[in-house]
């Protein structure tokens, strides 16, 4: 199950949590999302326990982030790869 | 086998990085040969309609003005009508901005939730808002 998250909104944590429950969870972050990747607040989204989380690299260099090393950088190419190939379910919040 | 992926888009371009993300994703899926629909909802029909240069004098700088170009989207997203993709606004959210006499980008088509967004989802195997 792929989330995909734009802003810090602290409700899209308690959602992935509700709606991804016990699940498989992927989160792709883009937009102010990526704050999440720094190593400061990836505390946040790992408490969710994802399999992976991934972050626009466009959205990552615009706001000049170095990601955690828990977190892969990914282009356009691989985001549309993830959403239209590798999950059966993407839930956009 | 293609799939077909539906973005509503609530956003504008120069509110937050929605826009771009969803133009660039849109292009992404028609380059891996898959079907993209965009439904232009609430702010997002702004992005739906023909720039209207201003004639007068203005006072905007050569810097600012190469800064805000870069959220201009137009010329993307009539590239994504010319690969293929669907586009329409919702005329209603065009109306109650006072848009929706405007002229469309090419490719761009009047379009309403009743039957538009409708038949967008009819052939729709991903769905997704991007908004917030």
């Amino acid at each position: 199950m792929l989330f995909i998250l734009n802003s810090l909104d602290p409700d899209k944590r308690t959602e992935i949590s509700v709606l991804g429950g016990d699940e498989d969870k992927s989160i792709l972050l883009y937009g102010d999302a990526v704050y999440y990747a720094t190593s400061a607040m990836i505390g946040k989204l790992s408490r969710l326990e994802p399999e992976e989380i991934f972050a626009s690299q466009d959205a990552l260099a615009a706001r000049n982030i170095s990601p955690d090393g828990s977190v892969e950088a990914v282009d356009y190419e691989r985001m549309a790869e993830m959403i239209v190939e590798d999950h059966d379910r993407v839930v956009s919040l | 086998m293609s799939k077909t992926v539906t973005l509503i888009l609530r956003s504008g371009s120069t509110e937050n990085d929605d826009a771009i993300f969803c133009v660039k994703l849109a292009e992404a899926i028609l380059n891996r040969g898959d079907g993209v629909n965009i439904f232009l909802y609430g702010n997002g029909c702004n992005l739906g309609s023909k720039p209207v240069p201003y004639d007068g004098r203005s006072p905007i700088s050569d810097a600012l003005r190469e800064h805000m170009d870069a959220f201009v989207l137009s010329e993307q997203i009539e590239g994504l009508t010319a690969k293929g993709a669907k586009i329409a606004t919702c005329h209603t959210t065009e109306y109650s901005r006072g848009i929706e006499g405007c002229a469309y980008l090419e490719g761009v088509e009047w379009g309403d939730v009743g039957n538009t967004f409708n038949r967008y989802l009819l052939s729709t195997d991903v769905l997704l808002t991007i908004g917030r």
